[in-house]
């Protein structure tokens, strides 16, 4: 049904990191999943959600007086946003004439995201792009993701979902005829190691990628590395099995640490887990690809 | 006049043969002299009663070996020219013909006591010109409704919605010819027509005209020779004496001879063309190629020194040649060899990696199955940062060019960018942009009953009171009106111009390499060229589209804010009215691919175009066609503007060209590019679109890039100027500029050094997407 409707967070045109060539990538929000580097950290929450740029903030505190539930307090002269007590009436966005805050996620039916994303389908076709679905977890708008992937095959657009696999396998395999690529991410290695660092099991992560690849599907495995956490020998033998075990996977990317998602994350009021890091540098990223090489894994390259 | 003292040596008089030898002692740094411009003046008034061809000779033959300068230590190529503060050129700074440039003038004045007799012959000289210069002949010759409707020449401190320019702009000539004839056969071409039956006075008048420049060329290339040799027994280093030999071999050698080394032809073309005064080099690779290819294929030269040669030619660019000219054109599928022209082509795109300035404006016409070798370094240089080439699509600019010139395709096919980009048909058509329009001043006015918001000078139509209109459709038949007023007198005074022009000059150096002007025994503005055209430029389009869809929107539709409302945040600058102001901003905005918004901006632009080009009809003028091109007008052109409903601050820059305003397109570089090509291009000269990439676009996404700009031009996209820069670079520029001396940017119709920029302008590069 072109009516249903999804909550996301960004519909991005020109996207050239979301799969190949150039593509429109629809990000959702809401994910089970809880990533210590979250790029995305605005993208966990299944609800809209208040976010405040404190460096566009003129302190003229007129947020102040339009709050009603609290939100918006003085201290030391200062605006402070209490985040926990926004009720998202929007009351503050509306005086504010910096444009320092606004309201994270909204609703979209299929139809409009479909209209727009369609508005660049000579790119895709030159291009051998298309639409991405990523999140947060898409799979957690399993309807709406469905529907929208659906309405775009049936417009002849190629179709990617960047999913962490955390989904009952059902669904994948629901949805499998709908996709053409699978950017399918792999975090950490060794059950406990993977509940540390994103906050689940793998186990379900692991049975959906053997599900996917044994159905012929095509998986561009992405595995994000988080210098001195997930940078390992265990974790970069694992990978180099993974693509023994599985030799026509699509690709296989290392997705190298930035600290993009840091600010994103103050401006909703969370405090990053990892706040040191810098981004990642040249050498760092050589020397990964030499490790996985030690472990006999060729075909990777830096995502 | 009579104040005047010097003698003038009887350098020239009615009788005088014009072959007398010209000295060398005149040829280093005196054409800003009182010496050069009395003599000059004085030439003028003694061939009061000549010809006008003799008169351009004899002051030509004064002009010549003062305004061209010494060689530089690394020239491979003679050539350096600097006008004086008197003079006679088609095209210097905004003149035509023959200039007084006042304002230097003034400078030098300031220098001398009043008392002094320098003083009062600077003054004497000033005096006359000001009654006689060609601009003067043209404001005086202007009928009474240019008059009333173009008031003023003072672009830079007036406000009007239009102003008229005075200039010849946009010279390409036929430098194909003067490689393949060299001076002797481009003499014999003009002799035999002189010699055909039938041929008037007045021509003959002009062919002789001819014949005595290109003796007058021949014999200068000889003095310039002789300057040269002179340099070589004071010059010790034995790889610049062999060097200068070459140059000075060069230059005796083309004094009659056609040339037979790309050393020979580059010398020439370089010469001929800064005699003639132009500042735009066309279609290089097809009058370079086949004599390049020779001498390469018989090992007569290496790649190496070609380059060298190339880049010395590169380097004559900017020291010769304001920033927003110099274009030199490679590429288009309808060259005569094109194997050979595209080897040219590569060469031309090393020479622009090598030298890496902001002159000359290599641009490079795309077309399917082009040189993937050509195509491929052509992006390698605008990943690079060189904002060259620019990209300009044969497949939507030929049959654009058909429909808006009205020609047939065969002519059409030899279009050519020149200056900030608008197109002319090389050595076939003129098409000079002699008037300028703000059109958002136009939407100002509408909005102000045709009085200006800045200062309250009545200076449009009366197109009745803002408070007054209904619904959007009358408020925009208003600010149609306005365009209406102002547009035809523009055409006029062009038509006026180019009259003018051909009466007091007959160009002969121009009008013997454009076609038809031997044909026909005529000048090149008395009657002699094909296509004698005019262009208009044109800026604040998005301005104008962006404020008219918040007023719709926010005014009309919504009625978020009421008439009266808007014109008083205007007029203060949205001082308390930042509410207002946000959501003005937040109306949809050009670039973003918005249907909304889109609809209007094309509106806006066919009405302009269409109202531009139907002056064609009450005029002379074979076109009459809008250029949205942009120098630096739209800054000055933002200080015209008050506050505008699209909640740009008044007096602030507007957007340049075609392009979104700044950091506007908000929703990637595809939208941006389906917003652009939305504009029809068969009803104009010729637009700029700016982008802004950051390097990783080149150096990891590639061949995305690649497939984005072929489906833009798939999708009518006309032409594309690329800045390839870091924001951050930009903005540690601001505090470190000397970290930064290469840091190129396209500003609109022009490149230049980031550093050199006024702060304004750089902080409107810096407001720009970077995608």
């Amino acid at each position: 049904m072109k009516s249903t409707t999804g909550i996301l967070f960004e519909l991005f045109r020109f996207s050239v990191n979301d799969g190949p060539g150039i593509r429109t990538t629809v990000f959702l929000k809401g994910c089970p999943l809880n990533c210590l580097w979250c790029h995305n950290p605005e993208s966990i929450p299944f609800q809209p959600q208040l976010s405040f740029n404190n460096d566009a903030c003129i302190n003229c505190l007129k947020c102040v007086d339009a709050c009603k539930s609290n939100t918006h307090l003085i201290e030391d002269n200062k605006h402070k946003v209490n985040f926990s007590n926004c009720i998202l009436a929007g009351d503050c966005i509306s005086v504010c004439d910096s444009k320092a805050l606004s309201i994270i996620g909204e609703n979209k039916s299929v139809q409009e995201i479909i209209e727009v994303v369609k508005q660049d389908k000579d790119y895709f076709k030159n291009s051998g792009g298309g639409l991405t679905i990523s999140g947060g977890e898409p799979m957690s708008q399993f309807n709406f993701i469905y529907e929208l992937l659906k309405e775009a095959k049936a417009n002849g657009i190629e179709t990617c979902l960047d999913t962490s696999g955390y989904a009952p396998q059902d669904k994948f395999e629901k949805i499998l005829p709908l996709v053409d690529l699978f950017l399918y991410d792999y975090k950490a290695t060794t059950e406990s190691f993977h509940k540390k660092l994103v906050s689940v099991s793998s186990e379900l992560i692991l049975n959906n990628l053997e599900f996917l690849y044994s159905k012929g599907a095509r998986i561009i495995l992405r595995c994000p590395m988080i210098p001195g956490v997930n940078d390992n020998d265990v974790h970069f033998k694992a990978i180099a099995e993974i693509a023994d075990k599985y030799p026509i996977l699509e690709k296989l990317e290392l997705m190298p640490y930035h600290k993009m998602g840091n600010e994103k994350g103050l401006r909703i009021g969370i405090k990053p887990e990892i706040d040191y890091l810098e981004n990642t540098d040249e050498r760092t990223k050589e020397k990964w690809i030499d490790n996985l090489k030690s472990f006999g894994c060729n075909k990777v390259v830096i995502g | 006049m009579n104040n005047v003292k010097h003698k003038t040596n009887g350098i020239f008089s009615a009788n005088a043969n014009p072959r007398v030898p010209m000295s060398k002692e005149y040829f280093i740094n005196k054409s800003s002299s009182l010496e050069f411009a009395t003599l000059f003046t004085q030439t003028y008034i003694d061939a009061a009663n000549l010809p006008i061809g003799l008169r351009e000779i004899a002051c030509s033959k004064v002009q010549l070996p003062y305004i061209f300068q010494d060689i530089l230590d690394d020239d491979l190529i003679a050539g350096h020219r600097k006008y004086g503060l008197v003079g006679f050129s088609p095209e210097a700074d905004n003149s035509v013909g023959y200039f007084c440039n006042k304002n230097l003038i003034f400078d030098e004045m300031k220098k001398l006591s009043p008392q002094s007799v320098e003083y009062s012959e600077w003054k004497s000289i000033l005096k006359f010109w000001d009654a006689e210069s060609t601009n003067t002949k043209i404001r005086n010759a202007f009928p009474e409704e240019v008059q009333n409707k173009l008031p003023s020449d003072k672009f830079l401190d007036d406000e009007y919605a239009a102003f008229p320019l005075y200039r010849m702009a946009g010279i390409n000539l036929n430098n194909k010819k003067l490689v393949e004839l060299g001076i002797s056969g481009l003499r014999d071409e003009v002799k035999s027509h002189k010699q055909k039956v039938n041929v008037d006075i007045k021509s003959t008048e002009l062919y002789n005209g001819m014949i005595a420049s290109l003796d007058l060329f021949s014999d200068f290339t000889l003095l310039y020779a002789s300057v040269i040799t002179d340099k070589i027994f004071q010059t010790k280093d034995k790889e610049r004496v062999e060097e200068l030999q070459q140059m000075a071999d060069a230059l005796f050698f083309i004094s009659e001879k056609k040339p037979e080394t790309l050393l020979q032809a580059t010398q020439l073309v370089w010469l001929y063309n800064m005699v003639a005064g132009t500042i735009n080099f066309g279609r290089m690779d097809i009058y370079f190629s086949e004599i390049y290819v020779k001498e390469i294929d018989s090992d007569n030269l290496t790649e190496e020194e070609a380059l060298k040669i190339m880049q010395s030619l590169w380097r004559m660019f900017p020291k010769n040649i304001n920033q927003f000219n110099g274009r030199v054109i490679i590429g288009g599928a309808d060259r005569p060899n094109i194997k050979n022209a595209d080897r040219f082509a590569l060469l031309a795109i090393e020479a622009t990696r090598t030298v890496k300035d902001i002159n000359p404006q290599l641009s490079l016409r795309c077309y399917e199955g082009m040189n993937q070798k050509v195509y491929d370094l052509a992006i390698n240089a605008v990943g690079e940062g060189c904002t060259f080439p620019m990209l300009y699509n044969d497949e939507v600019n030929i049959l654009a060019v058909e429909k808006s010139f009205v020609v047939p395709f065969v002519d059409a096919q030899s279009y050519v960018p020149y200056g900030c980009g608008e197109f002319v048909l090389e050595y076939k058509s003129f098409g000079t942009p002699n008037a300028i329009l703000n059109v958002l001043k136009c939407v100002e006015l509408a909005l102000n009953n045709g009085v200006s918001m800045l200062t309250g000078n009545k200076i449009g139509a009366k197109t009745g009171e803002f408070e007054n209109f209904n619904s959007y459709g009358d408020f925009y038949n208003a600010y149609k009106k306005q365009v209406e007023y102002i547009v035809p007198a523009c055409a006029i005074a062009q038509d006026v111009e180019f009259k003018i022009a051909g009466e007091v000059a007959d160009f002969p150096y121009l009008s013997m390499l454009y076609d038809g002007c031997l044909e026909k025994g005529k000048g090149i503005f008395s009657g002699g060229i094909e296509y004698l055209g005019a262009t208009v430029e044109t800026y604040g389009n998005t301005n104008a589209a962006d404020s008219l869809a918040s007023i719709k929107k926010n005014i009309f539709e919504d009625k978020q804010i009421s008439k009266s409302d808007l014109l008083k945040m205007l007029q203060v600058n949205f001082n308390g009215y930042e509410k207002e102001r946000s959501l003005l901003i937040d109306a949809p905005k050009y670039g973003n691919d918005n249907f909304y918004v889109d609809e209007i901006a094309t509106d806006v632009h066919n009405h302009l175009c269409n109202c531009i080009r139907d002056q064609k009809d009450t005029t002379n003028l074979h076109s009459h066609l809008v250029v949205i091109i942009n120098n630096e007008m739209n800054t000055w052109y933002g200080k015209a503007c008050i506050a505008s409903a699209d909640g740009r601050l008044s007096q602030l820059p507007l957007a340049p060209g075609n392009a979104a305003s700044g950091g506007m397109d908000k929703n990637g570089a595809t939208a941006l590019l389906n917003s652009v090509a939305k504009l029809d291009p068969n009803i104009h000269a010729g637009t700029v679109q700016n982008i802004k990439f950051t390097p990783d676009m080149f150096s990891k996404h590639l061949t995305k890039f690649n497939a984005m700009l072929k489906t833009y031009f798939q999708r009518g996209g006309t032409q594309l100027m690329i800045t390839v820069v870091n924001q951050k670079d930009l903005l540690e520029a601001l505090v470190r500029p000397k970290d930064f001396p290469n840091l190129l940017v396209r500003v609109g119709g022009f490149s230049a050094r980031f550093i050199e920029l006024s702060p304004e302008v750089q902080q409107e590069i810096i407001s720009r997407t970077a995608h």
